[in-house]
């Protein structure tokens, strides 16, 4: 199986590099990646939730496009982007936690009603957000260094997007020396695994749950901010990047952090190099490997068999 | 199983011998249609839809006007620029003309046709509507147009919703539609693919959102930039999907083709983001790009950093930095009472109900005839926040379309001001109505292009 | 009667609540507006809707969130044979079936292996194609102007007489599901929903079995589908849209999934919610939203549940333990529809 996707890949790199020149081909790398970048850590956050707690978060989408908007309101009124940044994604933190022990506390491990209240959570974030912002589209204004475009050569590359990039590597490796290498991670892990024993052991396993749907949304409010310096916010986004985290995770596998990472990258190439290549069918590179992923291996690429 | 009540049985047999005898149609609630109210003398009669209306004379009851706008979902601050409009128009001229008082409802489609068709029913039969205003989209209004297209008893104004053909080829199937306020997609962009020849431009690429109103305002371009001299290789033009968002991909691809300019057309929340990712990649000092009239709407480009816009050239019916009474007018009630530049979406339901009113005016407040009110509408030459307008033969307005750039006031914000101007432009120019009704309306495979 | 009175309390209520419904439901169009009866028109077939949504929760386990792809390509197929081929309405309601059926095959035979949260992803997703579907291929959808000119057949052009076919094909489809849902088939998909393992255990191909459940649930689909696009006389992409499925969901959560009644209830609900109150209430998706999440926290069981919960305890004060051994079978099967999640291998 796995060699197969490997011999499917090469030979898709062989056809897309006889389609563009060397150039195009980095830039649109770039490109997927940047995107991807986003997604993973939208999807990260969803992933995590789910492999620690099962739960599906819908409402994933409702708290990058409320971080957003929030971090459009810190930057008009502080004028410093890491400030938004950090304080945005402490704000939708909070909401997190509210939306843990108030909304989904009381219908714990029922896994239907979980997603589905997680759902009506989204449509009532998308509205309020549209009575207190308004419909305008948006954009997160980026600091001045980071405008306009990075020159080497006659190459030119936006400086925004490379340090999103910049961004998705460091809190990837971040996340990841959280989960292997320190005292949460492993009870995280351990959570995963078998979750009675975890609390037969005395840790408190209902606050390591509730700390993971924080984290996950503090990296959905993240997501918000960071995305929002190339993709404008406005109404609608909610159900549209979820989507988009949805794909993801479903191809990397669910309750996976490396599958987010694969997931992530897959995705974020996959459209950038629809569009160029066969534009008619961008829709369809999205989710027919989905389809497909999905047929073949349910848990998706690197999920695990449970 | 078990056995039926005889209560039951009596009930369902009830019911249906009572349904066998007479349909409801006949013994519905009267709707008032024509703006009269019934006192003894009046007549009953069923239409088709097994509605009845009331005719004949007695005194005037208001004109009720509804309006239908995409209040909440992706299009909402659109829509919620046009209900402004509408709203600030009656705030600031009297709502009662000729002895006729206008009442008027808004109602939110949120941006979908079947909401929509719900809502128009809802107007037309139990609010009473004789003129419905809407929509913003494209398919919505063509979904309403249908809609209303039997009803002789309502007139549909469409002062945004631009589908070119409502008003060209099937014209005749919507005798009760007008576009008063309003524009075809195409009409303005006409009028850019001649400037772009005029400045001496060869070859252009194309971004457009790939769907009708996006096929239609591209075509419009690339017909009249191709007739005038330029060419515009067809691999040159890339449709995106409505509602992208990641425009790297696409820039990077326009950045490639190395032509003379570039034509672009996105809506909502995709003209931010595909213009900060042009100037992103250091495009807006490379390649000149022209705005088909919503790319440079102020509603979607008033939240972006001054350095990405000014500048920009694009076409339009509306400019609000035209220094002209009817237009700053206009645009000082809307800062006043929004903190914001008017878009073209609130001086054209501002126009719309200036058509109404003004129409009353000529009939004495009299609506009940339908295509009489039309008529006089198809009379009537006003000086609009847009300019001169009056409507041509089918329907549509003639308007001075401007060529605009993007200039700094001295509050710190932008806006479009005129820097040439294309007199009295109708929605063939410049071909002749004949000329023009012989090609197919614009697509993803008819743009027009002279090059084949 | 002899009969009537042995029944018990609770099947008596049902009877009467029924009969009464469909009293009501055949004298609405005089009782009421046109334009109510629009509505009502429009909350039955969402009701349907909802039900075939219903048979794969409530009853299946497996919660769907994309049933509108499904309603919709049937819808697109009545569409396209009546405006882009002219063809009459036996064919537009054939190609309608047909177009619904298939994509409820392909559906199903990608989902078939899915449980749980995949599976509510991977319908997700579906829906989803279709609606990139229908917004890309211009020719054959209309892409965004969708496609118009639909007629409705001979017979059935008036809202009223509109309004009693589309009754009476629900109350039929209402029957169908309700004498599948107490066969073997029913019992088969609720062993399913209960507990997968075991069924295989059995000997039941599981993926197989959830096949033909999404088939079946598919062809009610369809049908709701074919009755809106005669409703609205009209069919875009809208209709294929996630937002749609959610609602179809919604529905029947609000009125209470594993019971056939309620999806319906619910979708009258909604329908209110959508088109009264939104006249007066600006804010109405964060309603609906609210709704959804009260119901799920308060009333999981949902309108259904909530009012056989008062209901029994009305009868417990009445006639104390003599609770029949339907109803508290009834009862169990309602806990278990919410997919309650067992511990261990599932």
């Amino acid at each position: 199986m796995t060699v197969a996707l490997v011999i499917a890949a090469f030979l898709a790199l062989w056809w897309i590099l006889g389609q563009m020149s060397l150039r195009s081909f980095w830039i649109q790398t770039l490109n997927g990646l940047s995107f991807g970048a986003v997604l993973f850590f939208l999807a990260s956050g969803f992933t995590l939730i789910f492999g620690l707690m099962r739960i599906t978060n819908l409402a994933h989408g409702g708290f990058y496009l409320v971080g957003a908007y929030i971090g459009i309101m810190l930057m008009a009124l502080t004028g410093n982007f890491f400030v938004a940044l950090v304080v945005s994604a402490l704000a939708i933190m909070l909401l997190g936690l509210f939306t843990e022990r108030v909304l989904l506390r009381p219908i714990r491990g029922l896994e239907k009603p979980e997603v589905l209240l997680t759902i009506g959570l989204t449509f009532v974030l998308g509205d309020l957000s549209l009575a207190i912002w308004g419909g305008d589209p948006m954009p997160v204004p980026v600091p001045g260094f980071l405008e306009g475009p990075w020159r080497i050569g006659d190459f030119a590359y936006p400086r925004y997007r490379l340090f999103v990039l910049i961004c998705a590597v460091v809190v990837g490796v971040v996340l990841f020396y959280i989960e292997r290498r320190t005292r949460i991670g492993a009870m995280v892990r351990a959570g995963v695994d078998d979750r009675e024993t975890v609390a037969a052991l005395g840790i408190n396993i209902k606050a390591v749950f509730t700390g993971v749907f924080m984290f996950g949304a503090f990296l959905a409010g993240f997501a918000g901010v960071i995305g929002g310096g190339f993709l404008s916010v406005l109404p609608g986004q909610d159900f549209e990047i979820l989507l988009f985290a949805l794909v993801v995770v479903i191809l990397g596998g669910l309750g996976s952090l490396p599958g987010a990472v694969l997931g992530a990258v897959l995705v974020g190439l996959i459209d950038s190099f629809a569009k160029a290549l066969v534009p008619e069918l961008a829709f369809f590179t999205l989710f027919a490997p989905m389809a497909l992923i999905l047929v073949l291996r349910p848990r998706g690429l690197l999920g695990r068999e449970s | 199983m078990r056995q039926r009540h005889p209560t039951l049985g009596s009930l369902i047999v009830l019911a249906l011998v009572a349904a066998a005898c007479s349909a409801p149609g006949a013994e519905e609630p009267t709707t008032t249609a024509g703006g009269v109210t019934t006192t003894g003398e009046s007549e009953v009669t069923t239409t088709a839809g097994g509605e009845t209306t009331t005719t004949a004379a007695g005194e005037m009851e208001p004109l009720r006007i509804g309006v239908l706008q995409p209040l909440t979902g992706a299009i909402a601050a659109s829509g919620t620029d046009a209900k402004d409009g509408w709203d600030l128009f009656w705030a600031n001229n009297p709502t009662e003309i000729a002895g006729r008082s206008i009442e008027y409802r808004v109602e939110d489609t949120a941006g979908d046709p079947e909401t929509a068709l719900q809502k128009v029913d809802e107007l037309v039969q139990s609010y009473g509507a004789e003129i419905i205003v809407g929509e913003l989209l494209a398919n919505v209004t063509l979904a309403l147009a249908d809609r209303l297209k039997d009803n002789p008893d309502v007139i549909f104004m469409s002062p945004i919703g631009s589908a070119d053909d409502l008003t060209q080829r099937i014209r005749d199937d919507y005798p009760n539609f007008t576009r008063a306020g309003g524009w075809t997609s195409s009409q303005t962009s006409h009028v850019l693919g001649d400037w772009a020849s005029q400045q001496g431009y060869g070859t252009a690429g194309t971004i457009c959102t790939d769907y009708a109103f996006g096929h239609e305002m591209c075509g419009g371009f690339v017909q009249v930039f191709t007739e005038s001299g330029g060419t515009v290789d067809p691999a040159n033009q890339l449709w995106n999907p409505l509602g992208a968002q990641d425009f790297a991909t696409y820039v990077t691809q326009l950045q490639g083709m190395g032509t003379d300019v570039v034509f672009g057309l996105q809506v909502g929340g995709s003209v931010g983001d595909f213009l900060n990712t042009w100037s992103d990649f250091g495009l807006k000092d490379e390649i000149p790009l022209l705005g088909g009239e919503v790319l440079m709407d102020i509603s979607t480009i008033r939240n972006l950093d001054p350095s990405v816009v000014e500048g920009l050239v694009s076409s339009g019916h509306w400019a609000e930095g035209r220094d002209a009474p009817e237009t700053q007018e206009l645009v000082e009630i809307v800062d006043g009472a929004t903190g914001k530049l008017p878009s073209y979406y609130v001086a054209a339901t501002w126009t719309a109900a200036q058509y109404i009113s003004a129409a009353l005016e000529e009939t004495g407040g009299d609506s009940s005839d339908k295509a009489a009110l039309l008529d006089v509408m198809r009379g009537l030459e006003l000086e609009t926040p847009f300019g001169p307008s009056r409507l041509d033969d089918h329907g549509n307005p003639i308007y001075d379309i401007y060529i605009r750039e993007v200039q700094l006031r001295d509050d710190g914000r932008f806006w479009n001001v005129p820097v040439e101007t294309y007199e009295d432009i109708d929605q063939f120019w410049p071909k002749t109505a004949d000329e023009y009704l012989q090609q197919p309306v614009y697509s993803r495979d008819f743009q027009g292009n002279a090059g084949g | 009667m002899e009969l009537v009175r042995r029944l018990s309390p609770t099947a008596r209520l049902k009877l009467f609540l029924l009969a009464s419904a469909i009293g009501v439901g055949i004298a609405l169009p005089y009782l009421v507006s046109p334009f109510l009866v629009g509505l009502a028109t429009l909350a039955l077939i969402g009701g349907l809707f909802s039900m075939s949504i219903d048979l794969l929760g409530g009853y299946g386990g497996l919660i769907t969130l994309g049933q509108a792809g499904v309603s919709a390509a049937a819808g697109y197929g009545v569409g396209y044979m009546a405006n882009r081929v002219g063809a009459g309405h036996t064919t537009q309601i054939l190609t309608g079936l047909a177009v619904g059926l298939l994509v409820s095959a392909i559906f199903g035979v990608m989902a078939m292996r899915s449980d749980s949260v995949y599976f509510i992803m991977i319908t997700l997703a579906q829906g989803m194609i279709v609606w990139g579907l229908s917004i890309r291929l211009n020719r054959i959808t209309g892409a965004e102007n969708g496609l118009t000119g639909i007629s409705r057949p001979a017979g059935l052009t008036l809202y009223w007489q509109y309004y009693w076919f589309a009754l009476g094909v629900v109350v039929l489809c209402s029957l169908l599901l309700y004498v599948l849902v107490r066969s073997p088939f029913g019992s088969a998909t609720r062993g399913i929903r209960e507990s997968e393992s075991r069924m295989r255990m059995l000997g039941y191909n599981t993926s197989l079995q959830k096949f033909y459940l999404f088939m079946v649930a598919g062809f009610f689909a369809t049908i709701a589908g074919i009755l809106l696009v005669y409703l609205n006389q009209f069919i875009s992409p809208s209709s294929a849209h996630l937002t749609a499925s959610a609602i179809g969901v919604l529905q029947a959560i609000l009125g209470g999934m594993g019971t056939l009644v309620g999806p319906l209830i619910g979708s009258f609900v909604i329908v209110f919610i959508r088109n009264v109150v939104s006249q007066y209430l600006e804010r109405w998706p964060t309603l609906l939203g609210l709704t959804f999440i009260v119901v799920i926290l308060f009333a999981r069981r949902g309108i259904v549940g909530a009012l056989s919960r008062g209901w029994r305890a009305w009868l417990l004060r009445r006639y104390g333990e003599e609770m029949t051994r339907a109803d508290r079978q009834a009862e169990l099967a309602a806990d278990v529809a919410l997919g309650a999640k067992t511990s261990g291998p599932s």
